[in-house]
């Protein structure tokens, strides 16, 4: 039989864990391993890094074996805009204040839906900004700068 | 009696002006996300988390609980308006809750399900007040080793009760676990896996880590799939139950109140597995089991009843052992130690305020959760309704807002992002999530009280084995994982999750 990736939801399943286990792995020796009697703070890791890659390759194995299984196509778009909106967001809020990293949040969350047209897409972005100074700023008092430093405040 | 006069305590301290007010808060904006499609309990814990910040410990675990029950019923309300569930839990309600409303018994069901929720939560308000001090009390002899191994164990069961695969199950706790211990090592004070980025050093956040695996994982995956449901009803009418209604439903709710407690302590799908036994319990109880999926109301009252006796009874681990039972405890755990609690048996005895306080809070949660629903839910009803592209939006502003405002940094935004991506992708792959957010909570603990446990033994690492409670842990641990291997056993299993899917 030769080998054949059969099972592409548990190949890619098995990838993830073992670039983490990898990952983990490698920064690892930077910590000290200790002896049994005194734990060092890179025992838990290292253990846990070699257990992750280890389970990985398990299932890396089955994705070999296992029926035919194809992996569904990932949505690119609303990944990248619902990303791309929180990152907007991360970057405007502090400096740009509430209103603007909303306002924008809004918008470019809006494209990853085919319902928008600009009215409802303006009047949303609106809504949600007033919304949340309101209720999360002025009544719960969370300290969000409505405007940021880029204007003045 | 002694627990009266510690209810008493409870009682006392909730029922300030300020207590009831959070408590009120809580039930009505829990209630208010819960009823939007698509949104559960977690999420709704997620985005409030950090206004609670700001209030004093009772208050803000007085709130979260809240919003918990308010969400969760409110799922129901979707499920039974919709056919949509909320969350996992809820699932069971779509199948006869919705069939009523498409007779025209949308009321009465939504009345069953307040009522059974009500009647769940006084008993098992009860139930808590008397086992847990006792439970408690055994905790309190536990050493490093038992804490280790009632982990494990934890994390056995809860990897036993994900859907799916065991192994996908097990290699998402041991994820977890590891990204639990990035951050500085409280034992050696080294920072680790930090990548130089400080603010990292305090770990990666609880709500940052749950928001976006759980939240913005599901946003994506839902405009993927894009989403087009029914409102039935316009006008929901004949709230008020008849004696005959009344009848009908007192059996099963009690039923549902006991399977539910009994399951919501177990860790990993406590609830879901709850509201699914008592509804299987129901149909085999009934005279004639044709009618369940047609409307039947015990359909309603005994998942009902069931799911928030779990939901309540899922507080017992977490608050006499200090571990989470499922991702929603995570949470309050969080939040418990970011108000300067250290969640654990000790809990009972130093802080009974706290303690009895949050246990009378449950009782008076779901008071105001009746007064407020059967009154609002014309309110709740045209909510359901709002389209789900304006929703999304909403949801992550206010995710950003909330997680932003923890610490105030944009950081905890960005790993968000990051674990939103990644949630997806766990959703595509049909990885579980919940193992991976036990494991994250999970992990410094387990981390320290296994040092603990090596450095009394002086490195035996035995002693896992020995001490007869730990060891006894370690066994349960082992059975629950031989329930998945035994061919026979493991049927059964997927029957149960791929039911509990629907």
């Amino acid at each position: 039989m030769p080998f054949r990736i059969r099972d592409k939801m548990e190949f890619w399943s098995a990838s993830l864990f073992i670039l983490f286990g990898i990952a983990f792995l490698v920064i690892s020796p930077n910590y000290e391993f200790g002896s049994l009697s005194r734990i060092g703070s890179g025992f838990f890791p290292t253990v846990l890094s070699v257990l992750l890659i280890i389970l990985g390759l398990a299932i890396g194995v089955r994705s070999l074996v296992w029926a035919e299984r194809p992996l569904e196509r990932l949505a690119f778009l609303p990944t990248f805009l619902v990303t791309l909106s929180m990152l907007v967001f991360a970057v405007t809020v502090e400096n740009a204040g509430a209103i603007v990293a909303i306002v924008l949040t809004t918008i470019i969350a809006s494209f990853a839906s085919k319902q928008f047209n600009w009215i409802n897409r303006l009047s949303l972005a609106v809504a949600l900004t007033v919304f949340s100074i309101v209720i999360f700023i002025w009544s719960l008092g969370m300290p969000v700068p409505i405007i940021g430093v880029w204007f003045g405040a | 009696m002694e627990i009266f006069a510690n209810l008493a305590l409870g009682f006392d301290a909730v029922l300030t002006p300020a207590n009831l007010l959070y408590a009120f808060i809580g039930v009505f904006l829990g209630t208010l996300i819960g009823v939007l499609p698509g949104l559960g309990p977690l999420v709704a814990i997620a985005m409030l988390l950090p206004v609670t910040f700001q209030l004093e410990a009772l208050s803000s675990l007085i709130m979260l609980a809240g919003i918990f029950y308010g969400a969760q019923y409110g799922g129901s309300t979707t499920a039974i308006l919709i056919n949509l569930p909320g969350e996992a839990s809820s699932i069971v309600t779509t199948l006869d809750g919705y069939q009523m409303a498409r007779r025209g018994q949308a009321g009465k069901a939504l009345a069953t399900a307040a009522i059974g929720s009500f009647v769940a939560s006084c008993i098992a308000t009860l139930l808590i007040a008397f086992f847990a001090p006792p439970l408690a009390a055994v905790a309190f002899e536990f050493g490093p080793a038992e804490y280790f191994s009632l982990m494990v164990c934890g994390l056995v069961v809860s990897m036993v009760l994900a859907h799916g695969s065991l192994l996908k199950a097990f290699a998402m706790v041991v994820l977890g676990l590891l990204l639990g211990l990035v951050g500085t090592d409280t034992q050696t004070g080294v920072f680790r896996f930090t990548l130089g980025i400080s603010e990292l050093s305090d770990g990666i956040s609880v709500a940052a880590l749950a928001m976006g695996l759980f939240g913005l994982g599901d946003i994506i995956h839902n405009l993927e799939a894009g989403s087009n449901r029914e409102l039935l009803v316009n006008r929901v009418t004949g709230l008020i139950p008849t004696r005959d209604d009344m009848k009908q439903m007192a059996a099963p709710i009690l039923r549902g109140t006991f399977v539910g407690s009994a399951l919501g302590t177990l860790p990993g799908g406590g609830a879901l597995l709850a509201s699914f036994s008592a509804y299987a319990v129901e149909k085999k109880m009934a005279r004639d089991p044709s009618r369940f999926g047609k409307g039947a109301i015990e359909g309603v009252a005994g998942p009902e009843a069931a799911n928030n006796a779990g939901a309540q009874t899922s507080f017992v681990p977490m608050l006499t052992l200090g571990i989470p039972s499922n991702p929603v405890m995570a949470l309050m755990i969080g939040a418990m130690i970011v108000q300067g609690i250290e969640p654990g048996p000790g809990v009972v005895t130093n802080q009974p305020v706290l303690f009895w306080g949050i246990i009378a809070s449950m009782w008076i949660g779901n008071l105001m959760l009746v007064v407020l629903n059967l009154p609002l839910v014309g309110m709740w009803a045209r909510l359901v309704t709002v389209p789900y592209h304006y929703l999304f939006p909403g949801v992550l502003v206010f995710s950003a807002i909330g997680v932003f405002s923890i610490n105030n940094t944009p950081f905890a935004v960005f790993t968000m992002a990051a674990f939103g991506i990644l949630g997806y992708l766990f959703i595509k792959l049909e990885c579980e999530t919940p193992p991976l957010i036990l494991g994250f909570i999970l992990g410094p603990m387990m981390e320290q009280h296994m040092r603990r446990a090596l450095v009394i033994s002086k490195g035996d690492g035995t002693v896992f084995f020995t001490e007869p409670i730990s060891a006894a842990l370690l066994v349960v641990a082992f059975l629950a994982l031989l329930t998945v291997l035994l061919p026979a056993m493991r049927r059964t299993r997927e029957v149960a999750l791929k039911d509990g899917d629907m």
